[in-house]
């Protein structure tokens, strides 16, 4: 029996190999939001971890954020990643340790009360407490020092918030997780993500990390499954026993693994994402900020509608007015004063994911409502309008054929010419393909354990029961962190 | 990711239509800029992959056949379902390696003078 490396980063190893046997009393399949925070809390209860983590240890500081070259090393195939429909959605995941964690814009919400409480009666989640949930979010807040920023924040996240303002609509701004110097602007912060925080915590507590090795499926015996068959670095094929496993693969490979492993019923069928459409606006003076993004957020129509602020450094930009290049190119020469801005949306729709036997990932759907395309369009009416009202001289809404707005009246023209289909929708928020709760619709039980199997669980974004709305990794980590607690009460450690 | 790559299928196309969208980007940087897009195709989840290879094989016939100038500057100003998504896939990597790389790119693809 072979053991990964048990300190810090430097100290990440990959298995030789020759050395394809490992052992775990829990196997923890991905290091992202709710694999790093499961991982840190059994270790630190005396549970042997093993965490494995298909990408690579990339440290802070060493890529551009939003980069190509942090596309490349930090997010799946690159950050192209399309969710097939009418309209397809773009969407993009971490793949590394510490996975969208590493790559996110870092803004906190905690789940809304309101939203707890509607998810405890519409799926029957058992023991949700809201006093439990937001004492862990506060415990969550600490560890990841949530905080709003002590100094300036960036001229175009004061864009959203001046806006706001002069049409009287609701914003805030958006605590990050980041440590920043006293005093310091919202460019100085350090993320404070997984391979911060709970990834060195599990390690601490001898939890392994293994990098750069995939679970390919896991070998399941009626209720039970007892080993993980892997990919390691360098190709080699190797294997991992264990007596209980966590997958944590995040929305869309934590189903897909289940299903390559037999693990088919209610899995994969219910995947919820905030779906975003996009423009970029132009202003008198310079505001973009081409490494970070704003965190001021416009709430006046949340949950159904949020907006904010996207990274926008000059290929992201040219990116938002490619879609009307003849009409809008103009703007790129000015890029220090242009800035893309979303407009979020909690769709009705749904989507799919289904492992296809033969390949090695999975096929992606999603179906938008009639009111999600309503929505859509109105969101990104609004959002033009909220950029006239900051000040801007020129916006450029990101679809086919779409008008340069430059006045409230260019606004009906907007509305009457969008339309899904000929525009760039995105999303970075992607759960709920493995719900949990007591309701038949649900995958797994109240605390993430997989239907008809006794020793596993999920524990990432896909458990949440559907799209809450809010920035989702708060929500993510809070679940995680009492589904944990459920799991160290009543299992023991082997000792 | 399986070993075989996109390159005859994609390349191609991703010249033709970086020659129509931005005239003034030089050969060199053109053979750069869809080297890339090709990389990055390779790269595609395999599903979305195989899509793609279904896609660009009838717009790689289009493109080999003479005189189809015309008929390619239409399929990639007209936003058709299917299509029209390769066709924003190509150009959306295209765009944002050229202004990641070349920041000061005019809007036709020229450099600065
Ligand atoms: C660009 C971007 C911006 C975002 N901005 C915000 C924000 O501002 N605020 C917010 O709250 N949320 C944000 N999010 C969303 C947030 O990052 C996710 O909700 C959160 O990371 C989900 O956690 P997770 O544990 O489910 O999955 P992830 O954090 O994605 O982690 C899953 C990990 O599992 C690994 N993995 C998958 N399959 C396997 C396998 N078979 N074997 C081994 N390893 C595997 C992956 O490589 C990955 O590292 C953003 C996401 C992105 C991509």
């Amino acid at each position: 029996m072979k053991h990964a490396s048990t300190t810090g980063a430097d100290a990440v190893t990959h298995a030789p190999a020759t050395e394809a046997l490992y052992d775990a009393e829990v196997l923890i399949i991905g290091s992202g939001a709710g694999g790093a925070t499961t991982a840190a809390l059994l270790a630190e209860a005396g549970f042997d971890v093993l965490i494995v983590e298909e990408g690579d240890w990339v440290e802070q500081g060493t890529v551009v954020p939003f980069s190509l070259d942090q596309m490349n090393r930090q997010y799946r195939s690159g950050g192209v990643t399309v969710a097939l429909g009418l309209p397809s959605i773009a969407y993009t995941e971490g793949r590394c340790a510490g996975g969208g964690t590493e790559v996110n814009s870092g803004l906190y919400r905690r789940p809304p009360a309101e939203l707890l409480d509607r998810w405890r009666t519409q799926y029957h989640i058992r023991d949700l407490d809201p006093d439990e949930m937001y004492a862990i979010a506060e415990e969550v807040e600490t560890a990841l020092n949530v905080t709003p920023v002590p100094g300036a924040v960036s001229p175009a996240s004061t864009v959203l918030q001046r806006g706001a303002d002069a049409l009287h609509w609701q914003n805030s701004e958006s605590p990050r997780w980041m440590k920043y110097p006293a005093g310091g602007s919202a460019a100085s912060g350090q993320r404070q993500s997984m391979t911060r925080t709970y990834l060195p915590r599990a390690q601490r507590a001898g939890a392994r990390l293994l990098t750069q090795c995939r679970v390919r499926r896991l070998s399941i015996n009626g209720t039970r499954a007892s080993d993980a068959e892997v990919v390691l670095a360098d190709g080699s094929p190797g294997r991992i026993r264990f007596r209980h496993v966590f997958v944590c693969g995040g929305a869309i490979h934590t189903p897909a693994l289940l299903q390559r492993s037999g693990l088919r019923e209610r899995i994969g069928d219910t995947l919820a994402v905030h779906p975003t459409v996009k423009l970029a606006a132009r202003f008198p003076d310079p505001i973009n900020m081409p490494d970070d993004v704003p965190v001021h957020q416009v709430k006046e129509f949340a949950p159904e509608i949020s907006f904010g602020g996207s990274a926008s450094n000059p290929g992201l930009v040219a990116l938002s007015l490619a879609d009307n290049w003849g009409q809008f190119s103009h703007a790129l020469q000015d890029w220090e004063r242009v800035c893309v801005y979303y407009a979020a949306i909690t769709s009705e729709g749904k989507g799919r994911v289904k492992a296809i036997p033969g390949l090695r990932d999975p096929l992606v759907t999603y179906h938008l409502t009639a009111r999600d395309r309503q929505m859509l369009r109105s969101g990104l009416s609004r959002l033009a309008l909220l950029m006239l009202a900051a000040g801007a001289d020129e916006v450029y809404p990101s679809y086919h054929h779409a008008p340069i707005v430059r006045s409230t009246a260019d606004i009906a023209e907007l509305q009457r010419s969008f339309a899904t289909t000929k525009a760039t929708v995105m999303t970075v928020h992607l759960c709920s393909t493995v719900p949990l709760g007591e309701h038949p619709r649900c995958a797994a039980d109240s605390f993430g354990q997989v239907r008809g199997m006794k020793n596993v669980w999920v524990n990432d974004a896909s458990m949440l029961p559907d799209a809450p709305g809010v920035n989702p990794q708060g929500s993510v980590m809070a679940f995680a962190v009492r589904n944990a607690r459920r799991f160290i009460g009543t299992e023991r450690p082997r000792g | 990711m399986s070993g075989h790559s996109s390159r005859g299928l994609v390349r191609p196309f991703a010249q033709r239509l970086l020659s129509a969208d931005l005239p003034g980007l030089s050969h060199a940087q053109r053979d750069q800029v869809a080297a890339f897009t090709v990389q990055r195709v390779d790269e595609l989840p395999s599903v979305l992959r195989l899509g793609v290879e279904i896609i660009a094989a009838p717009m790689r016939i289009v493109v080999a056949i003479p005189g189809s100038g015309r008929a390619i500057t239409w399929l990639i100003h007209h936003p058709l379902p299917l299509v029209g998504e390769y066709v924003r896939m190509i150009r959306s990597l295209a765009y944002t390696y050229i202004w990641e790389q070349w920041p000061l790119t005019l809007p036709d693809g020229s450099s600065p003078r």
